[in-house]
């Protein structure tokens, strides 16, 4: 069976969890399959797409997955549940893709918050958001992965934040996808659409997190929308291993006086895809990107940025920095467009990689692509290895060479995990990078080497 | 403590130490000085063992041990220290965390217990009011926006919470001010002792007056062209270096 047919099939096979779906909902899937049997798995011929190979995912035939009781979850899973920064405010928990009311506390959520299943939620007073929101905001060219979600998402989270809310805590979402509890090699479509309503503000945390040894692909297609002097603060934080593959695109737009920010932590995964996309609505708006990724082993990352200024007097920063170490593969591609009306735009963007050996491989371009003329807009980019001079001073002063590589390399990332908005996730984030780095420069032989995955 | 014998080395096409002779024993205070470009630098890294210098021939005993067959790490766990000439500035590397990290490689090395957060900050307190340095400088990256003064005090802050056996140091007066230069003598002395041996790289008599040597030696194109004590260092510094190069062209000739 080619790839298509076997999604064909899969889509055919989830017929029956569709029935309680709304008609307008199960009209976008059958026109959203029609589009990806139209356009197939992207190639790369296609700019996009060029140094992204997807084949591995196009020629795999992954099973959906299917809900899973909390109590085969692995102790990998369930010790990552544990982190103190789920405590406050609601929390949102989804197993490979799926809900977990069980794992999810959402009790607490203020007046004027919902945080819910996606799925749940159209049977209820927000079918109309919903209608009204899902697959509106996508970029027509945002690739056969959003058709491939629309038609097959399995859930996903619905925020919405009533006019004028200021949210305390953070909104944390949780993704476990943990392929010990799955059969064979499996995939989730998980689907979100995060609402902020005028002058609302809040913050929202994800975690994803890769558990197990057997191929795994996760898509996901986001849908934000930051409606006039409204603020949001977007954390992403996923930590994919040897077998984990994923494809995930935001979209966000932006309407007048908005603030979105975007922090994003990308570590490793057989294949990491990120694209994140905002279009500047509306006068005064403000985009904010930054972030880090990281590959080792034979792994590629590969984010992509996207900002579109379409109205004036709006602002975007963009910067991300990169760690490469063995034979992996970076891709950076930033583009800021400048629409003809979008005078007094100020755009600065920059990309810095670092690469920890000869076989690791970084493609960095930002892209700058201006059709106003009373613009301020800077691109970058850099790439560097580690400074032999401050090796040598760390060792000068007793420190082995693997722990002064580790802590140079956590040193060039600090400036981006700094930027976390809490103490826990900065903890959190920073342990994750010593473990894994720890894995890639521990000479072999070293009997405290730890797989990644595995959390200490 | 620290042996050499007959060292050369060779950095990028050229032999810059052309077989240095030194013997330093326990408790002593050698002061190294010498025109710039003469090697005296080149002799800081070569023992602390920076890449890119090719030992040609000789040797170095440190404590018995074969120096130069050591990592760096090795050689600072060891007791060996060098202060920079120049210290880099290592952004996103917390200066207190750092230090705890290497005070703790060395205690390891020696089989001690590692020393815990608490402690080590009150250690790190009282080497600080030693050396006059201010606290928020100690919570800053290494040497990041420092002073060229601050990073001096710096090195000789790191070295009194190391406690080495041996401290090799590259100009460390170079930059500082009159009460820098006090205050980082004050440092130096306060860790002599007759188990700790230093030898200082200096232009200056000056550092001389606060650090007193047990020996001098003029170090001129890769030789130690003439040695002495304390009496030397202002005979060059009335002198210049003329003499010595007289000196140096005698010997080879010889
Ligand atoms: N890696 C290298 N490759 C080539 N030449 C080198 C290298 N390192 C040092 N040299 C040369 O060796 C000579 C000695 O340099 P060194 O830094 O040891 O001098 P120094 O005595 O410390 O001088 P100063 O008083 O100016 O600090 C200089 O001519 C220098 O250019
Ligand atoms: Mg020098």
């Amino acid at each position: 069976m080619d790839s298509q047919a076997h999604y064909l099939q899969q889509f055919a096979n989830a017929a029956h969890a569709r029935s309680a779906e709304p008609s307008w909902l199960r009209a976008r899937r059958e026109a959203a399959l029609a589009d990806f049997q139209r356009l197939g798995f992207p190639s790369q011929k296609l700019e996009d797409w060029r140094y992204t190979n997807v084949r591995e995912i196009s020629e795999t035939p992954f099973v959906l997955t299917t809900p899973k009781t909390v109590g085969s979850l692995s102790s990998a899973s369930r010790e990552a549940l544990q982190d103190p920064s789920f405590d406050r405010g609601p929390r949102i928990v989804f197993v490979n893709g799926i809900f977990s009311a069980e794992l999810s506390a959402l009790d607490s959520s203020p007046k004027g918050l919902r945080v819910e299943s996606l799925c749940a939620a159209p049977q209820r007073d927000t079918e109309r958001l919903i209608e009204e929101n899902l697959g509106q905001h996508l970029a027509d060219n945002l690739s056969s992965f959003a058709a491939l979600n629309t038609a097959l998402f399995q859930d996903g989270v619905f925020v919405h934040l009533a006019r004028g809310l200021v949210l305390e805590h953070p909104i944390q979402i949780l993704h476990l996808l943990d392929t010990t509890l799955s059969d064979g090699e499996s995939a989730c479509f998980s689907r979100n659409l995060y609402l902020l309503e005028p002058d609302s503000h809040a913050t929202i945390v994800e975690t994803v997190l890769n558990f197990g040894d057997t191929r795994f692909l996760c898509n996901a297609i986001t849908e934000i929308v930051v409606s006039r002097g409204a603020s949001l603060k977007h954390v992403v934080l996923q930590r994919g291993n040897a077998t984990s593959l994923h494809v995930s695109a935001t979209q966000v737009r932006q309407d007048a006086a908005s603030r979105f920010e975007s922090i994003s932590i990308l570590l490793g995964g057989k294949l990491a895809r990120s694209d994140l996309r905002s279009l500047l609505n509306a006068e005064r708006a403000e985009c904010k990107m930054r972030g880090l990724y990281a590959a080792c082993q034979h792994q590629l990352v590969d984010q992509h940025t996207f900002v579109s200024h379409e109205k004036p007097l709006c602002t975007s920063e963009g910067y991300y920095k990169g760690i490469l170490a063995d034979r992996a593969h970076g891709v950076f591609n930033g583009r800021v467009i400048v629409q003809p009306h979008a005078q007094k735009t100020s755009s600065l963007q920059s990309n810095k990689n670092l690469l920890l050996s000869d076989g690791a491989e970084i493609d960095s371009k930002p892209e700058l692509i201006i059709h106003a003329d009373d613009v301020k807009c800077a691109h970058g980019s850099t790439t560097g290895s580690l400074s032999e001079d401050s090796l040598f001073y760390l060792r000068s002063r007793g420190l082995s060479e693997d722990e002064a590589k580790n802590l140079l390399t956590r040193a060039f990332a600090a400036e981006i995990t700094a930027l976390l908005p809490s103490e826990h996730l900065r903890h959190r984030t920073d342990a994750w990078l010593t473990e894994y780095f720890a894995e890639h420069f521990l000479s072999d032989g070293n009997s405290n080497k730890k797989p990644i995955g595995v959390t200490s | 403590m620290l042996n050499i014998h007959h060292l050369v080395v060779k950095a990028g096409d050229a032999i810059i130490l052309k077989g240095i002779d030194l013997h330093i024993k326990p408790g002593e205070v050698h002061a190294i000085m010498g025109p710039n470009g003469s090697g005296k630098s080149t002799l800081a890294n070569t023992l602390s063992g920076r890449a890119g210098y090719e030992i040609v021939s000789g040797s170095v005993s440190f404590q018995g041990q074969d120096l130069l067959s050591l990592a760096p790490e090795i050689r600072a766990r060891e007791g060996f220290f060098l202060g920079f000439q120049y210290p880099v500035e290592i952004p996103g590397v917390g200066n207190m965390y750092f230090l705890r990290a290497a005070l703790n490689a060395i205690r390891k090395h020696r089989g001690e217990p590692e020393i815990d957060a608490l402690d080590f900050l009150t250690l790190a307190k009282e080497k600080m009011k030693l050396l006059e340095l201010d606290e928020t400088l100690t919570k800053r990256s290494v040497n990041e926006g420092f002073s060229g003064g601050e990073k001096k005090r710096n090195e000789i802050f790191q070295m009194a919470l190391l406690q080495p056996k041996f401290a090799l140091l590259d100009e460390i007066d170079s930059g500082l001010d009159i009460d820098a230069l006090r205050i980082v003598a004050n440092g130096v002395n306060s860790l002599r002792g007759p188990e700790r041996s230093f030898l200082l790289i200096t232009h200056y008599q000056r550092l001389l007056d606060y650090i007193v040597p047990d020996y001098v030696h003029v170090l001129f194109h890769g030789k130690i062209a003439k040695s002495g004590g304390k009496e030397l260092a202002l005979e060059l510094e009335e002198k210049g270096y003329g003499w010595i190069e007289e000196i140096a062209k005698k010997s080879g000739d010889a």
